[in-house]
């Protein structure tokens, strides 16, 4: 029993908070705002299967330095997205935010998140988690990697338009 | 349908809508060219051991091409010789067998028969029967580490149909440093509410990308993807490609081909940006040598071969493999596996991946804009007017190529789609 799980602390308010302010920005488009959480460093990955070692030898969904970041914000402002024209309305509810048993060297803090989409006349819902690493950086916190596991990631998938 | 019916719905500038709408039309599409064409499979370097096996549809139908102990690729049906279940759901792995989950009888990697329980019951007439095993798909074509396969026992043989693209997997395996490509880095795989020939036609149309993919271009310039590349111009000079008769893809040509094939070149030399990366180009040389790798640079100038109906090789930077599995006349799903070289420097490899996630993701900055255009393709084709899909772009203006049948395009020109609507034509008139 050497490998059982083990009981993870539940996150501090502040840094639920945090986790929960980061969605609110995502359900409200604020995406400038999202991208100024982010660290010089960020990675942002959502895995293409279950047990991908990492996103630098193999297909992601997502897999974003600070460079793609920007591009992808860029974009979801330009007028001929076609694919979020019309836009989607997300709406995010984030749950479980547990801190890692190493958080006090590694800043990571899982969660389990569900999504509603609508577009086009049709509701979507994920689910999954996520992996944020925060640092403290200027008072607050930041986000240096953010990992989203995708329940059906591995499965055949449609648009997936706004970050998740 | 009759013949002359089905003949009346390609013309030489124009096809029917209904080739895109109607079910019956879909179901015969089936019959008469997915199932007696050829097929890609899968590369053998997703199942280079033996009991290594994927699985997939062609046509619809379940399919397992595994590697048998003896070293051979085997394709056969994924249906119990007895009561037809499927007897592998994996889409990959490896296993020394294949057992049905409903009675219990078990297959080897090739498909051959190798038990039935409680065998006592059966007569020994029965259990003398040679076709208790996995049937085997009629027709199996390697080349290279490519595997198709083909539905049916007679049709055009296999190296005639690969004849017109072989050059782009020779090119391809030219630029692996140890001579071998590796189809295993993950996948991405999407669906869209289209017909699949908005997929297939995807990739030989280079009319669409300042339009479908505006929103990637940032002061006439599209953002750099390629490893080594610093983004390429998508517009002439400083003009929108709106306002000028030639688009910058013009520069690239197409070549169409019988049966339905058709390759694109690239646009120009810059966009070829990987050979210029000083620790691969020396792997290059010292495999080739100085005048052999002159020569492969020259050779490099393909940017996607599509092979009809169901295969899209992409031979240049973010290089690929894309196939496209029809699922009902309206609904279609893709599947691409990126590639990379054997022995090439790993931050190369990064590179192929970090392009593949930016442009065949369903989170990409382009794939998702081409999905969103098939789906408005697929409603707006329900227009009962006008009745006609205008392929007119260049029309006999193209030259001859070298390869009988070939016709040579400039690079926006509709000469890929009418190749594979000549094929379909062909195809669909045979009863």
């Amino acid at each position: 029993m050497e490998n059982a799980p083990k009981p993870r602390r539940l996150a501090p308010a502040e840094v639920q908070e945090f986790i929960l302010f980061e969605a609110q920005l995502l359900n409200e488009r604020a995406f400038e705002h999202w991208f100024a959480l982010m660290t010089e460093d960020i990675v942002y990955w959502m895995p293409a299967r279950e047990h991908q070692p990492n996103g630098r030898m193999e297909a992601s969904i997502i897999y974003d330095d600070r460079t793609l970041m920007r591009s992808r914000i860029d974009r979801l402002s330009h007028p001929k997205m076609w694919s979020q024209n019309p836009a989607a309305k997300m709406q995010r509810l984030v749950s479980n935010i547990t801190l890692d048993h190493d958080y006090e060297t590694n800043g990571m803090v899982h969660s389990a998140f569900a999504a509603f989409e609508f577009r086009n006349n049709e509701q979507r819902i994920f689910g999954g988690t996520y992996e944020h690493q925060l640092r403290r950086e200027e008072g607050g916190f930041k986000i240096a990697r953010k990992v989203v596991r995708l329940l059906n990631a591995e499965g055949v998938l449609w648009n997936l338009g706004i970050p998740f | 349908m009759d013949i002359a019916e089905i003949a009346s719905l390609v013309g030489d500038d124009r096809v029917h809508a209904r080739c895109y709408t109607d079910p019956a039309i879909f179901e015969l599409e089936m019959e008469r060219i997915f199932r007696r064409t050829w097929n890609f499979a899968c590369h053998e370097s997703q199942i280079p051991k033996s009991g290594d096996f994927v699985t997939m549809t062609i046509a619809r139908q379940p399919i397992i091409v595994a590697r048998a102990p003896s070293g051979e690729v085997a394709a056969m049906f994924n249906r119990c010789s007895h009561r037809g279940s499927i007897v592998c759901r994996e889409e990959s792995g490896n296993a020394p067998n294949f057992t049905c989950p409903f009675h219990g009888w078990v297959f080897r990697c090739n498909g051959e028969l190798a038990g039935i329980p409680y065998r006592e019951s059966y007569s020994p007439e029965f259990l003398a029967q040679t076709n208790l095993g996995l049937a085997p798909v009629p027709r199996l074509g390697r080349y290279r580490g490519f595997v198709f396969v083909s539905l049916s026992a007679e049709g055009v043989p296999f190296e005639s149909y690969l004849a017109p693209l072989k050059v782009g997997i020779d090119n391809l395996l030219d630029r692996a440093p140890e001579g071998e490509l590796i189809a295993d880095n993950g996948l991405h795989r999407y669906a869209y509410k289209g017909n699949w020939k908005h997929q297939i036609e995807n990739g030989i149309d280079e009319y669409h990308p300042p339009f479908s993919h505006a929103s990637t271009i940032k002061d006439g310039k599209q953002m750099a993807r390629a490893y080594g590349s610093e983004g390429f111009h998508y517009t002439n000079k400083n003009e929108k490609s709106e306002d000028v008769g030639r688009s910058h893809f013009d520069h690239a040509e197409i070549h169409g081909f019988p049966y339905g094939h058709s390759y694109l070149t690239v646009a120009d030399r810059s966009r070829v940006a990987d050979l210029k990366v000083p620790s691969y180009r020396e792997l290059l040389i010292k495999k080739h040598g100085e005048k052999r790798f002159a020569e492969v640079e020259e050779e490099t100038f393909i940017t996607n071969c599509v092979f009809y109906p169901n295969f899209i090789l992409r031979v240049n930077n973010n290089i690929h493999l894309r196939v496209v599995r029809p699922i009902a006349v309206d609904r279609s799903e893709v599947w691409v596996w990126p590639l990379r070289f054997k022995g090439a420097p790993d931050d190369m490899s990064e590179g192929i991946m970090r392009y593949a996630n930016v442009h065949t993701s369903v989170a990409s900055f382009v794939q998702t804009d081409d999905l969103e255009v098939f789906e408005r393709c697929q409603e707006g084709l329900n227009a009962q007017a006008p009745e006609w899909v205008w392929l007119a772009r260049g029309l006999k203006q193209e030259k001859p190529g070298k390869h009988p049948g070939e016709l040579v395009a400039q690079g926006t020109w509709e000469t890929g789609m009418r190749a594979q609507f000549r094929y379909w034509k062909e195809m669909m008139t045979q009863a």
